[in-house]
């Protein structure tokens, strides 16, 4: 005999087979199918025709999980529009680059504090403690405005274009007096130049009040 | 008799999005009833794979087009409610310009077929 209840359940176990796994989605379409069967049942139909009638009419496991992906995946999580396209990828470059420098000087500065206390260096070796900390705290702080401004918040801006700054004047800074970047790449030097030009030049405010302008 | 055939899913997927908020602008509604409205009011001509209406729903709630809430059917059954937003009355405003355009045209090359 037809069980509607373990039927539906089956029914349930494919879709999370495809991969609808968020519970709100599958859960939409499991009340959108018991509505139909019970509509159909009204109108006289058997539960089983209206059980297979209804699912056939929901649709196919994978494709709908493929325009789940697409509404709410990684192109919804990426931003709908060119404009929030660009917005999120200079968000991620920023929290990338700010990590991985604010790692760095994390370890120089472990390092230096490990060989000092272990005095296995020169008395007169010189590590710039001052500097390495105001680097730490401008990335720290480039590392949550990146966070904040991949979630949308729109002044969260104003600090990446700080940092994207103050890291233009340190690289141009450094090629004027002949020092080097954390880095020992020139092609990554060249690479963080272009992120903080593009930055400077994509996150300027008359363009990103033009872009709320148009979106209202 | 002139017969109209099915809808192509070009032209259905084309025409989710305005109908949807057209639909939702009369006031909140959910899933299972937006389907039956746009079967009846298509004479059965348009239909949609119903699964596929969610993403859409989905999609169109993540562009700030319309807004979802819990809430329960007249029998206490769970039902997730939509509805527009501001943005959403303005895009629906664009597409009812732009398909009256399309409209407009054929409307009046069909016309000049008939002179």
């Amino acid at each position: 005999m037809f069980d509607l209840e373990k039927a539906i359940a089956d029914w349930r176990r494919q879709m999370l087979a495809a991969g609808i796994k968020t519970p709100v989605p599958l859960g939409e379409l499991e009340i959108h199918l018991r509505e139909d069967i019970k509509q159909q049942i009204q109108t006289g139909k058997m539960p089983q025709e209206a059980f297979e009638s209804a699912s056939a009419q929901m649709g196919e496991a994978l494709p709908l999980n493929l325009e789940f992906k697409k509404a709410g995946g990684f192109h919804g999580w990426l931003g709908e529009n060119k404009a929030a396209l660009n917005h999120r990828l200079l968000a991620l470059l920023w929290l990338a680059f700010c990590t991985w420098i604010f790692l760095q000087f994390a370890y120089n500065m472990t390092l230096a504090a490990m060989l000092i206390q272990f005095k296995s260096i020169h008395y007169d070796w010189h590590y710039n403690w001052d500097v390495a900390v105001l680097w730490e705290i401008i990335f720290l702080c480039g590392m949550i405005a990146s966070i904040s401004f991949f979630g949308g918040k729109k002044k969260a801006v104003w600090v990446i274009r700080l940092v994207a700054v103050l890291v233009l004047m340190a690289i141009v800074g450094g090629v004027v007096q002949g020092s080097s970047p954390p880095w020992k790449s020139s092609l990554l030097t060249v690479a963080v130049t272009v992120l903080c030009v593009a930055s400077i030049w994509l996150l300027r405010p008359s363009k990103l009040k033009a872009l709320s302008q148009a979106a209202k | 008799m002139y017969r109209v055939s099915m809808i192509r899913k070009e032209l259905v997927a084309a025409s989710a999005e305005p109908l949807i908020l057209s639909l939702l602008s009369k006031g909140e509604s959910y899933g299972y009833a937006i389907i039956q409205e746009v079967k009846a009011r298509s004479g059965g001509k348009l239909q949609w794979t119903d699964g596929m209406l969610y993403p859409v729903l989905h999609r169109m709630e993540h562009r700030g087009l319309i807004k979802s809430r819990w809430g329960e059917s007249e029998t206490g059954r769970k039902r997730k409610y939509y509805s527009l937003k501001k943005d959403g009355k303005t895009a629906m405003a664009r597409h009812h310009e732009q398909w009256s355009l399309v409209h407009g045209v054929l409307a009046g090359l069909r016309k000049e077929q008939y002179v």
